[in-house]
């Protein structure tokens, strides 16, 4: 049996649930890429942050050849998704979010929990219909 | 709850700032009227995110950072510092929506 993929952190959700490529495109479910967080999260930290390979898997907390077998795997379906003009969705994954964060239903926000209480209302909109992200 | 996002321009109309340390502006939101403010470290060539992290939370009282992004260093210092960190979604696009959102929180 194949060892089971180690958990890594991420920061925050993103910002967008995914990417729809401009003109022709299909939106067959099994042409669109599934950018795992963990995945975004190495593109995130690695290419946007610049930080250096040794300070990012620090971060994500998994070893430094783990953080290169996840960026490398993003790369690719970044790359696939360009070039053949596929969807990509980011999401699923083997991550887990630094503290709890929800996702506001109504001004469509994503906020944390900084103190581990729980959250009471949306603290943005006051809305109290918000679901759990999960990592 | 005392908020704060990141606006481009010193109007109470301003779009929202994609960057937060290094935006021109910020708009503290306590009251109903937002109260608007320079950065001061917008042009700071190095350590941009602690200087105005600890302005906003240490001398201001912000407890609530609102931003469609925040860099690496001042998410780590809200998480240690248990400050609320809110990811705005994209249909937020100017101060006047967020204070919309806001208004309807009272």
């Amino acid at each position: 049996m194949a060892r089971p993929r180690q958990i890594s952190k991420i920061q925050s959700p993103p910002r967008v649930k995914g990417f729809m490529p401009l003109g022709h495109y299909t939106q067959e479910p099994e042409r669109i890429v599934m950018l795992h967080l963990e995945e975004y999260e190495a593109i995130r930290l690695l290419d946007y942050e610049h930080l250096s390979q040794e300070e990012a898997s620090g971060f994500m907390q998994v070893s430094r050849p783990t953080l290169t077998r996840i960026y490398e795997r993003a790369r690719f379906k970044i790359a696939s998704a360009l070039t053949e003009g596929r969807q990509v969705i980011i999401e699923g994954g083997t991550a887990i979010f630094e503290g709890r964060w929800f996702a506001c239903l109504a001004c469509r926000s994503k906020f944390n929990d900084p103190v581990g209480k729980g959250a009471e209302c949306c603290p943005l909109c006051g809305s109290n219909q918000y679901e759990r992200v999960k990592g | 709850m005392k908020l704060v996002v990141p606006i481009s321009t010193y109007s109470l109309d301003s779009a929202l700032s994609m960057q937060f340390a290094r935006s021109a502006f910020f708009a503290i939101l306590d009251g109903t009227l937002p109260v608007l403010l320079a950065n001061p470290y917008a042009n700071n060539p190095l350590h941009a995110g602690r200087k105005v992290f600890n302005m906003l939370v240490n001398e201001m009282g912000v407890s609530t950072l609102a931003a469609y992004e925040l860099g690496l260093k001042i998410q780590q210092m809200a998480l240690k510092n248990k400050v609320q960190i809110i990811v705005l979604d994209a249909k937020i696009r100017n101060l006047q929506d967020v204070v919309y959102y806001r208004n309807r929180n009272k």
